[in-house]
């Protein structure tokens, strides 16, 4: 990593990789800039509290014996793997918690996924991380474990070369270590072996229940030896990617199969696509929480005006990666912000487009304004006339009717949802022909009906 | 002129990111037909910089999944000092129309592997009006995006308009569609079952063929033309059979068992789903062989023999116990109640629905707590509570109308026990 990361001039800003956007930023990195002062007040103070935790992220009450799980979501780039980095990073104390951090994405094949998949693969994590913490179990539990694999699974595959592919016992490894190498086997399966993974998954599934109560019997004992060895207080386990899922696989594993996922007795954080906050009932009656994370706001909801601290963050977000003598003016800023409706990702957008359209070798106006046009072709190439009517519904009217359309708006980021379930049209979106035909069409009926 | 000017500055700007290239960058340029494609990937190959990058072309119509396509790729970890533009050609051939792309659905899900294992610049090139489909169906790779280039054809931009018309995106749940809707799906899947049919007969081209038939026969069951319905999933089984798939056959019986059970004729439907049972035993899909016990207990209760019904119903239930199938689970008890109430055993039948209550509001299943208070009124009227029978039954029926379930049978059925008591 270069030194600084302060670019010298209008080229370094690319070549220092400041406008990046295809990885999430650690609190360490000089680039990262805290932007949840301008998510809205106490964004994050019902998470912390729902953990456990004070507002500022102090222990305040881990030491409980409980299982929560909580769905996290927000819209695509607007910071959840940065924020869940620090979420994690915060959570990871003796006095709070013992983390497990997963990546579906990473371990499993994220096209052919199931419930049972991402259960083995928390399992195999989380025996991993215990392992090289030298966390141990009884005996029993081992065994248990051992003689499910063996004589409920390994027995009931009918492929003999893939089943003996699969040991639960015969290899040197003990305690966790082969714990993570047996649940290893499986999620490798799970992801490469096309021909019985899905053998191999109905078997699992046909003997969940048992699963379960044996799992759960050693995540007890799991727990009470973390606080015993002063590890954390309690246990949590994180899986990302899952917000990556096809809305189809993410209903069939977060709704259809939630009594499954919340029968494995620990903390769970599982990031979901933002479209699930808005399904039905059985997510908030499955899930203790479903944490949105805001876009930060740039104007107040009620009365139109700038919101300072929302304004301030995105202006330092800009200023850790370009210095103010690569724009042309401080009105080019104050443009690019405003377009950005508050989305971190959407501004490193636009000045990507405008480093590409500039002739100046500076961030000017004419350049922002051309990456503009480019970003509003590229919302036209996926809105039809009845999206542009809805949006322009939600301007007018404030319909926080959360239909099919809106979820799909919301989910392409043509709407943009803030504190408190605030949603606003993408201002690039707005400054297309297309919009403003449609809400001047809506606003002549809303008049006419009144 | 128009064309050519916007070309000129699109190629500028292609120009200017190539000039700038670090780790992974994601270009995706359009054109209105493909010989100007081939034109604009040589401008770019024109443009290599063997000191600074190699040009590599990489056809997906040659390729059959995303990891062959990763694994084709140079990797970071084996190449140092190396950098590479890759001209990605032909994702065309993996996108059909009103169907998902699962080639662009996986490349969304392995864009963070992408872009770790071969951070490099990826140019795809696809025809304009496919660039919508990118949007949809690699959202998150999409939102990863530098820009996106639209290049014209200068000399006929009108002629080939027609490969840009939108095409809309449907998803393969039907219970969201309207009835207009399904109508016009089934209209989009004859047409590709012609087209596949003609296509070929390998084993792939066949299974798709028999599940694109399969999902046309569940539409015409939807919107009650069970006739057409059972055609299709009858040629749907047939294909199955020849090919020996024999998940789809089960599949292909339970679709044919429940439609002759809307037509009422239950001795045909009880041969379909006895056979769905036989092929998930076979397959110790446990999952399929609940919902087999499941459906002919509901017939054989509607034949009177509730002491069968209620064996295959118990066999359900601990299939669903074993596999943390609460809704299933929620099913049965409600079935089973049903026939403990015919028997005459009150306590027991609504200790069940109770048990069936509590599911249902845990999952927040209107529908399910509506059908669980109506037969728990029944049982409280059987115990001459009318009062609470009432009671329930309007509970009922306004939980029926919140979700827009039709409740005029309901509401007969309360009005006449009104005038009875």
């Amino acid at each position: 990593m270069p030194d600084t990361h302060l670019p010298k001039d209008f080229w370094d800003v690319k070549n220092k990789g400041n406008l990046r956007y295809n990885d999430a930023i650690s609190p360490e990195d000089e680039r990262y800039a805290d932007l949840n002062s301008g998510r809205g007040p106490k964004v994050f103070d019902s998470l912390f509290k729902q953990l456990g935790l004070d507002k500022d992220g102090n222990p305040k009450l881990v030491d409980v014996e409980t299982s929560q799980y909580i769905l996290f979501c927000g819209h695509r780039g607007c910071g959840k793997s940065t924020e869940l980095k620090r979420i994690a990073h915060i959570l990871k104390k003796p006095d709070a918690y013992f983390v497990v951090e997963c990546n579906i994405v990473e371990d499993l094949d994220p096209n052919n996924i199931e419930y049972v998949d991402i259960l083995f693969l928390a399992a195999q994590r989380l025996a991993d991380v215990l392992s090289d913490s030298n966390i141990e179990v009884g005996n029993q539990h081992m065994e248990d474990l051992k003689a499910f694999f063996n004589e409920r699974i390994i027995s009931s595959l009918k492929s003999k070369d893939f089943s003996t592919g699969i040991s639960a016992g015969g290899n040197a490894k003990t305690g966790f270590a082969l714990v993570a190498s047996i649940f290893g086997q499986f999620t490798a399966a799970f992801k490469y072996n096309s021909t019985h993974k899905e053998e191999v998954r109905t078997i699992v599934k046909n003997h969940f229940s048992l699963f379960k109560t044996i799992f759960n019997r050693m995540l007890e004992e799991i727990k009470e030896n973390i606080k015993r060895s002063n590890r954390g207080k309690n246990l949590i386990i994180i899986i990302d990617g899952t917000d990556r899922l096809t809305r189809e696989d993410c209903d069939r594993i977060f709704i259809n199969n939630a009594s499954q996922l919340t029968q494995i007795e620990t903390n769970f954080i599982y990031t979901v696509p933002i479209h699930i906050v808005y399904e039905d009932r059985q997510v908030a009656n499955f899930y203790d929480k479903v944490f949105v994370l805001p876009m930060v706001i740039i104007e107040d909801h009620n009365t139109g005006k700038r919101d300072k601290e929302g304004w301030s963050a995105m202006e330092d977000m800009i200023r850790k990666r370009i210095p103010d003598e690569l724009f042309d003016s401080s009105i080019t800023i104050k443009r690019a912000i405003e377009m950005s409706g508050g989305h971190p990702r959407e501004l490193l957008h636009i000045l990507q487009e405008a480093f590409n359209s500039s002739d100046t070798d500076l961030f000017d106006r004419d350049a922002v304004e051309l990456a503009l046009d480019t970003i509003k072709a590229d919302y036209m190439r996926f809105l039809d006339a009845e999206d542009y009517s809805r949006l322009a519904r939600l301007e007018i009217e404030d319909d926080k009717e959360s239909d099919d359309r809106m979820k799909r708006l919301l989910f392409n980021s043509a709407a943009l949802e803030y504190n408190s379930y605030w949603r606003m049209v993408n201002p690039i979106v707005r400054e297309t022909k297309e919009y403003k035909k449609a809400y001047e069409r809506e606003k002549e009926q809303s008049k006419a009906g009144k | 002129m128009k064309e050519k000017r916007n070309n000129q500055r699109q190629a500028s700007k292609l120009l200017r990111i190539l000039e700038n290239l670090i780790d992974f960058e994601l270009i995706i340029c359009g054109s209105q037909n493909a010989s100007y494609c081939k034109k604009m990937q040589e401008v770019v190959s024109k443009q290599s910089k063997p000191d600074r990058y190699k040009v590599l072309n990489i056809d997906l119509s040659s390729i059959k999944e995303v990891y062959d396509f990763q694994n084709s790729l140079p990797k970071n970890a084996e190449n140092h000092n190396a950098y590479y533009v890759i001209n990605v050609l032909g994702l065309e051939s993996k996108i059909e129309p009103h169907k998902p792309c699962a080639f662009l659905n996986g490349l969304n899900l392995q864009r963070d592997r992408l872009a770790e294992q071969s951070p490099y610049a990826f140019i795809f090139w696809l025809p304009e009006g496919l660039i919508r489909r990118f949007t949809l169906d690699a959202p998150d790779l999409w939102s990863w995006r530098n820009s996106v280039l639209v290049f014209m054809d200068e000399e006929s931009s009108k002629r080939n308009t027609e490969i840009t018309a939108q095409e809309s995106y449907t998803d393969s749940d039907f219970s969201n569609f309207t009835v207009k809707e399904k109508k016009r799906h089934i209209e989009y899947l004859t047409d590709l079952i012609t087209r596949l049919k003609r296509s070929g007969e390998t084993v792939e081209i066949q299974k798709k063929t028999a599940r694109t038939i399969l999902d046309r026969g569940e539409l015409f069951r939807l919107t009650g033309e069970y006739k057409k319905a059972l055609n299709g999933f009858s040629e749907c089984k047939e294909i199955c059979e020849k090919l020996g798939d024999r998940k789809m056959i089960a599949r292909s019986c339970n679709k044919i068992g429940i439609t002759y059970s809307a037509l009422a004729n239950y001795k045909k439907a009880i041969i379909f789903h006895k056979k769905q049972e036989q092929i998930c035993k076979e397959l110790d899909d446990r999952n399929e062989l609940a919902i087999s016990y499941g459906n002919q207990a509901v017939i054989l209760k509607t034949w009177g023999k509730l002491d069968e019904a209620m064996v295959l119903h118990k066999k359900e239930e601990k299939i669903c116990n074993d596999l943390g199938d609460i809704a299933g689970l929620a099913r049965s008890y409600g079935n089973q109640a049903v026939i403990l109430n015919a028997w005459g055993k009150l306590d027991e039948a609504m200790a069940l629905h109770k048990k069936e209550e509590k599911i249902f509001n845990d999952l927040g299943d209107i529908a399910g707590l509506a059908i669980s208070w109506w037969n728990q009124g029944r049982i409280y009227g059987d115990r001459g509570d009318r009062g609470r029978k009432i009671e329930l039954w309007g509970k009922s029926i306004d939980m029926n109308k919140s979700i827009g379930i039709p409740t005029e049978s309901y509401e007969d059925a309360l009005r006449k026990y009104l005038e009875e008591v």
